[in-house]
């Protein structure tokens, strides 16, 4: 298996070529071409893991309910060729087996089923955050392929990082965090505008993104004209 | 103070290394992320009155951010809300009109406050602009979409 993203990172896509017995999986609806050897199997989790109480995890994460699985079915290779919902960026991830990823659920574009998909609740930070109820998290050896709002920005912590809640895709197991205020009272915080923020704090790799979606939006959402009925 | 736009031109986002005790002033919801050490302090810059005219008038948030390097040096990013590009510019004592909507972030020696532009600005970008004044660093961004274009099309300088 190998992935091609286009070039230029603004509104870019990733073309998976897959060999006989290889298979991949995405968000459902992520698809945007496929060649027609391809076989395209809808179901609520990767490698049978899933069922629809997994589904249902997902939809708590952000992300779709159901996922596709592509594969090849008359022995020669394939591709198909995926795009994210949002302009911006596209990377791929490699995730070893000693270390799995958490990401947020509307940055996950798709994996390679050799990767195991299952949702990581955060309980009431999830909640206060502002982001979503659950993480997805990806463990196993593979690639991952995660989106993003803009351009991806990945870097190194050892020590602590604050970011604010709109900007995070992904980052390791290693790393924890908890929801804290930006500024010094609670009152303040509300004021600065940030929200919450999530205090990174371990060793490990963290991946954001340049731009806010819900910051796009709430900028966005006056300007468009009113619904017609 | 040192700072690197990231993501450009498209995507920008500003991020700027502050020495220990530096200080830098940003629109509420602007920070992206941040060193642990950072410490904020949101104020109305220059009273009530002033943030609400900034508010009301020119399209900017009614408190400021402003973030202080704590006990060593610190990196923070701050990101508009849309794309685009982010434009730094000097001042040194002169005026700079900005966009409403146009303000990231400046470095503590700037004030920015809402200005008239009289009955001619109905016709032109609206009533009210941002006006920049002092000594240091402005960071604008093309925020404001109605009239999105690359920010130094949109910036000028008044005598």
């Amino acid at each position: 298996m190998h992935i091609d993203l286009s070039a230029g990172g603004l509104f870019a896509r990733a073309l998976v070529h897959l060999e006989p017995g290889e298979k991949f999986v995405s968000d459902a609806g992520a698809m945007i071409r496929a060649s027609s050897n391809i076989d395209i199997d809808v179901t609520t989790g990767s490698r049978g893991k899933g069922g629809i109480l997994g589904g249902i995890g997902r939809l708590l994460t952000g992300d779709t309910f159901f996922l596709s699985t592509y594969e090849v079915t008359d022995g020669r290779p394939g591709e198909v060729g995926l795009a994210p919902t949002h302009m911006g960026e596209v990377r791929e991830v490699n995730v070893s087996p000693d270390e799995a990823w958490l990401c947020a659920g509307g940055s996950f574009l798709g994996a390679a089923s050799t990767l195991t998909l299952d949702t990581r609740f955060q309980g009431l930070r999830g909640l206060l955050g502002g982001e979503s109820l659950a993480l997805l998290r990806v463990s196993g050896s593979g690639t991952l392929l995660v989106s993003a709002l803009g351009m991806l920005t990945s870097m190194e912590i050892d020590g602590e990082l604050i970011v604010d809640t709109g900007h995070l895709v992904a980052f390791t197991e290693g790393l924890s965090y908890k929801i804290d205020k930006v500024g010094g009272g609670w009152i303040n915080t509300w004021l600065s505008g940030e929200g919450f923020v999530m205090r990174f704090t371990g060793k490990g790799r963290i991946i954001l993104q340049s731009h806010n979606p819900t910051r796009f939006g709430q900028m966005l959402g006056p300007l468009l004209p009113e619904r017609q009925a | 103070m040192n700072h690197e736009i990231l993501c450009g031109p498209s995507f920008s986002v500003l991020e700027v290394t502050l020495a220990a005790g530096e200080r830098i002033v940003s629109e509420a919801g602007a920070m992206a992320w941040m060193d642990g050490n950072v410490k904020s302090e949101t104020t109305t810059r220059g009273g009530v009155l002033a943030g609400l005219k900034r508010a009301v008038f020119s399209g900017e948030t009614f408190f400021q951010n402003t973030y202080e390097a704590d006990g060593g040096p610190a990196r923070i990013a701050f990101a508009p809300g849309v794309s685009g590009e982010i434009v730094p510019w000097q001042l040194q004592g002169e005026d700079l009109l900005l966009q409403r909507g146009a303000y990231l972030a400046s470095t503590e020696g700037i004030r920015c406050e809402s200005r008239s532009e009289g009955l001619k600005g109905l016709f032109a970008q609206g009533l009210f602009v941002l006006r920049a004044t002092g000594t240091g660093t402005i960071f604008g961004d093309a925020e404001n979409f109605s009239t999105a274009c690359s920010m130094s099309t949109r910036l000028c300088i008044v005598v």
